[in-house]
């Protein structure tokens, strides 16, 4: 192969990934901002931070509600085979749908929080939605 | 994120460090699973209590680099095997030995920065290093060497960052992700770039030598017209 068509194709080869390189900045870009979102949710407390990865206990922990609330209000059992299984599993376990389930396990902790009118820090709360802290 | 990882922190919250340490282990061998992720989970799972995060750490090292050992060892047994029959002359042959020799030569030399690199980096390419490592059989204790450190910036990065963020580490994971993706893609335009710097500086010589071995030298049809025309 001549020098001048392996110089084309490596050229090429370059402006591809160039474009790549791009693409790739912009999303990483995103994916910051959503990050930032997220622990911006984390930290003031706001119950879209929950994942279907969560478990019930560390629902309990993270957004001071206590366990036995939160099975009684899901009409769980509370027992210690549930105590290490995730939101996603105990969904599909109790056969509802995963993202119907999470937001079910979002309204017991702002039920909670009504009935106990749980007051927020000071610093998070009056932070806006979608600005880190950090 | 892979379908596979709410079935995984399942496991690791059911049967405990047993369960994280094989999943990291066959992971380590070559099966894609999303190690990074659990690792990030287990450190967000570790800051409430559920685990203690310097035996996850340790659990983490020891199971990869195990894996690591198994993937290592295939290749200097099979791979070997594969590299001698691509090595034999034959009328067809898939890789030219020429490549197969510059191929060996450079993993010689460049070979412990990409086993550091495909641990710490891009751990997508982990399992394919350690089959290619042993197949050029590189040799062992320098594979353990940059095996260990690159397996432990891969084990201590993400849980540290599961365990200061917490809740956040699926963005956390995320953002790994994307950021080992952006070291890659521009990793392969510099490597292009010095390619192609490489060619200018040579395009000139190499032109003046073309255009002086048209004059002189003759061209292998007039070579084979002169031979057929002797007399036998």
């Amino acid at each position: 192969m001549s020098l001048r068509i392996r110089f084309a194709i490596t050229l090429t080869l370059l402006l591809l990934t160039l474009c790549c390189v791009a693409f790739v900045a912009r999303s990483t870009v995103e994916t910051w901002q959503q990050f930032r979102q997220q622990n911006a949710w984390a930290h003031s407390g706001d119950v879209r931070a929950i994942g279907p990865w969560m478990t019930i206990p560390y629902i309990a922990h993270t957004y001071h509600v206590p366990e036995t609330y939160l099975y009684s209000q899901l009409q769980l059992p509370a027992s210690p085979t549930l105590h290490h299984t995730t939101l996603h599993l105990l969904a599909m376990r109790y056969h509802r749908p995963v993202a119907h389930f999470v937001s079910q396990v979002q309204g017991v902790v702002i039920k909670y929080r009504k009935q106990h009118s749980l007051r927020l820090p000071a610093s998070t709360r009056k932070e806006p939605r979608g600005r880190s802290i950090i | 994120m892979s379908a596979f990882l709410p079935y995984l922190i399942t496991w690791m919250q059911q049967y405990g460090y047993p369960a994280l340490w094989l999943i990291i282990f066959v992971a380590a061998i070559g099966v894609p699973l999303p190690v990074s992720f659990m690792l990030l989970a287990a450190g967000a799972f570790s800051a409430l209590g559920d685990f203690n995060v310097f035996l996850v750490g340790v659990i983490a090292l020891t199971a990869s680099v195990s894996g690591d050992q198994i993937g290592y060892l295939l290749g200097r047994s099979i791979g070997t095997r594969l590299l001698t029959w691509l090595e034999q002359p034959r009328r067809f042959n898939p890789i030219s030995q020429r490549t197969l020799q510059h191929a060996h030569t450079y993993f010689t030399k460049r070979g412990g920065l990409a086993i550091f690199l495909s641990r710490s980096v891009v751990s997508a390419l982990g399992g394919t290093i350690n089959l290619l490592s042993g197949a050029e059989v590189y040799p062992y204790h320098r594979f353990l060497v940059y095996d260990i450190s690159g397996e432990l910036c891969a084990a201590i990065i993400p849980l540290a960052l599961g365990y200061i963020f917490g809740a956040s580490w699926e963005a956390v994971g995320n953002i790994l992700g994307m950021v080992s993706l952006l070291i890659l893609s521009l990793l392969v335009a510099a490597y292009l770039s010095y390619r192609l710097i490489r060619m200018l500086q040579r395009m000139p010589v190499t032109k003046i030598a073309s255009l002086q071995g048209e004059k002189k030298r003759p061209s292998l049809r007039d070579m084979k017209e002169s031979t057929d025309s002797l007399p036998l």
